[in-house]
C-alpha cells in the first residue's frame, strides 16, 4: 500500500467518523492538542487501523506518535514490516 | 459549565487503613452487624458532604417530583441503602464470594452471550450494586474485563484484583497512557466480556445529550461507540438490592435495527438513547438506589 493511500484512508476516517474539521488535518497537527483526539477516539483509531491495515497497535508502539505525520509513518512502517 | 467538566472527579472515599480494616473485619462479621455500625456514619456524611447531600435531595425533589419533606426522608433512605451497598461490597470482597441469594431477570440473554464466540459489552450505571455482579453471575466460560476508574487505596485495589480473579473477573484501571484501551480492544477480539459504566462522563468529549428524568443531561458514548465500531452487542445490567440478603439482577440487550450505511456516530447515539431509556425505567422503579452523589444534571 502506498503512503498516499494510507493518508487518504486515515484522513477519511478522521473527517467522517471522528468529525475532525478538514482544515485542521495537516501533517504537523498534534493528535491530541490540535485535532482534539481523546481516549475514546483512540479506541476508534485502534479498531479502524486493524480493519483497514490489518495489524494491531499496542500502547508501547504508539507512545512516540504525537503528530499526524508520525502516525502516517507509523502505519507505513508497520505495513512494510509485515 | 462544560459537560465534560461535570464534577465527578473519579475518586472514591475511604482511606488506606479504613479499607484494609473493613476487609479484615468482614471476614468474620455478618453484614447486618456492618449495616448497624454503618448507619452511625450516615449523619456525618449527610452533614459534612453538603454537595453530595444536595445532589441526592434535588434528585428526589426535582427529578422524582417528591415534596420537600419526602425528599429529605428519601435522601436519608438513599444514604442508608448506599451504606448497605458498601458493606455488601466489603463483605463479598473479604470472603471472595457472594453469600447473597439472587433472582435474575433475563438470564437467558446472559447465557446466550457467554455461549457465543463473540465478545460483548456489559453496560452498567451507578444504580444498585453493579460492583458485585461478577460474584453474583459467577461463570467460567468468558473472562469479564471490568473497567474501573480507580481512586481507591492501592492495597484495596490489589486485594480486589486478587479476589475478582477467583471469579473470572479482571479489573482494568483507566490509565493516562491509554493502555486500557488496547486491553479492552484485545479482550473483545478474544471473545471476552468488557464491563463498563455508562453514566459518568470522565475525560471524553463524546457524549449524547438527551432528556433523562425530565431534564436534559449528557451520557458518555464510549461503550456504544465501541459496540458500533466492533459490531459487538451490549447487555445492560442492573444489580438491585431487595433485602439484607437478596439481590435482583436485571439483564437486557440493547439492540437497534440495522440501518444500511449508517454512520458509526448515528448508531452509537441510537444505542445510547435506548440504554438511557432503560436506565430511566430502572431509576424510576428504584430511585433510592441512585448513587450518583454529584450534580448529574449540572443544575
Amino acid at each position: 500500500m502506498k503512503k498516499d493511500q494510507i493518508i487518504s484512508i486515515v484522513n477519511d476516517f478522521l473527517i467522517n467518523e471522528i468529525e475532525i474539521d478538514e482544515t485542521k488535518i495537516k501533517n504537523d497537527a498534534h493528535l491530541k492538542n490540535d485535532l482534539g483526539i481523546d481516549s475514546l477516539d483512540f479506541v476508534d483509531i485502534v479498531v479502524i487501523v486493524e480493519k483497514n491495515f490489518g495489524f494491531k497497535m499496542n500502547a508501547e508502539e504508539m507512545s512516540g506518535v504525537n503528530t499526524l505525520s508520525q502516525f502516517y509513518d507509523f502505519i507505513e512502517s508497520k505495513i512494510v514490516d509485515r | 459549565m462544560n459537560d465534560t467538566d461535570r464534577p465527578w472527579k473519579g475518586k472514591t472515599g475511604g482511606g488506606h487503613f479504613g479499607q484494609k480494616s473493613l476487609i479484615f473485619l468482614f471476614k468474620f462479621l455478618n453484614v447486618r452487624v456492618g449495616y448497624f455500625f454503618a448507619a452511625f456514619a450516615i449523619p456525618f456524611y449527610m452533614l459534612f458532604g453538603r454537595q453530595s447531600y444536595l445532589a441526592i435531595y434535588h434528585f428526589f425533589n426535582q427529578r422524582i417530583s417528591c415534596g420537600k419533606l419526602t425528599s429529605f426522608f428519601k435522601t436519608c433512605k438513599n444514604y442508608f441503602s448506599f451504606s448497605q451497598i458498601i458493606v455488601d461490597r466489603f463483605s463479598v470482597l473479604a470472603n471472595g464470594k457472594s453469600k447473597f441469594s439472587v433472582t435474575i431477570t433475563g438470564q437467558e440473554f446472559f447465557e446466550h452471550y457467554i455461549n457465543s464466540k463473540k465478545g460483548f459489552i456489559m453496560a452498567s450505571s451507578h444504580v444498585g450494586n453493579f460492583e458485585i455482579s461478577g460474584y453474583l453471575l459467577h461463570q467460567d466460560v468468558k473472562k469479564i474485563n471490568s473497567l474501573i476508574y480507580g481512586g481507591e487505596a492501592p492495597v484495596f485495589q490489589s486485594y480486589r484484583e486478587k479476589q475478582l480473579e477467583k471469579n473470572n473477573v479482571k479489573s482494568i484501571p483507566v490509565t493516562d497512557d491509554l493502555s486500557h484501551l488496547f486491553i479492552i480492544n484485545e479482550a473483545l477480539d478474544n471473545g471476552e466480556i468488557v464491563s463498563m459504566p455508562c453514566d459518568r462522563l470522565f475525560g471524553s468529549n463524546k457524549y449524547l445529550k438527551c432528556d433523562f428524568l425530565g431534564k436534559e443531561t449528557s451520557f458518555p458514548l464510549g461503550a456504544f461507540r465501541l459496540s458500533a465500531l466492533k459490531e459487538v452487542d451490549i447487555l445492560s445490567i442492573f444489580v438491585i438490592k431487595l433485602s439484607a440478603s437478596h439481590y435482583h439482577i436485571f439483564l437486557k440487550p440493547i439492540i437497534t435495527d440495522c440501518i444500511p450505511n449508517e454512520s458509526m456516530k448515528n448508531k452509537s447515539e441510537r444505542l445510547a438513547f435506548l440504554y438511557v431509556n432503560h436506565l430511566e425505567t430502572i431509576v424510576k422503579k428504584y430511585p433510592e438506589q441512585w448513587f450518583n452523589y454529584y450534580d448529574f444534571w449540572n443544575n
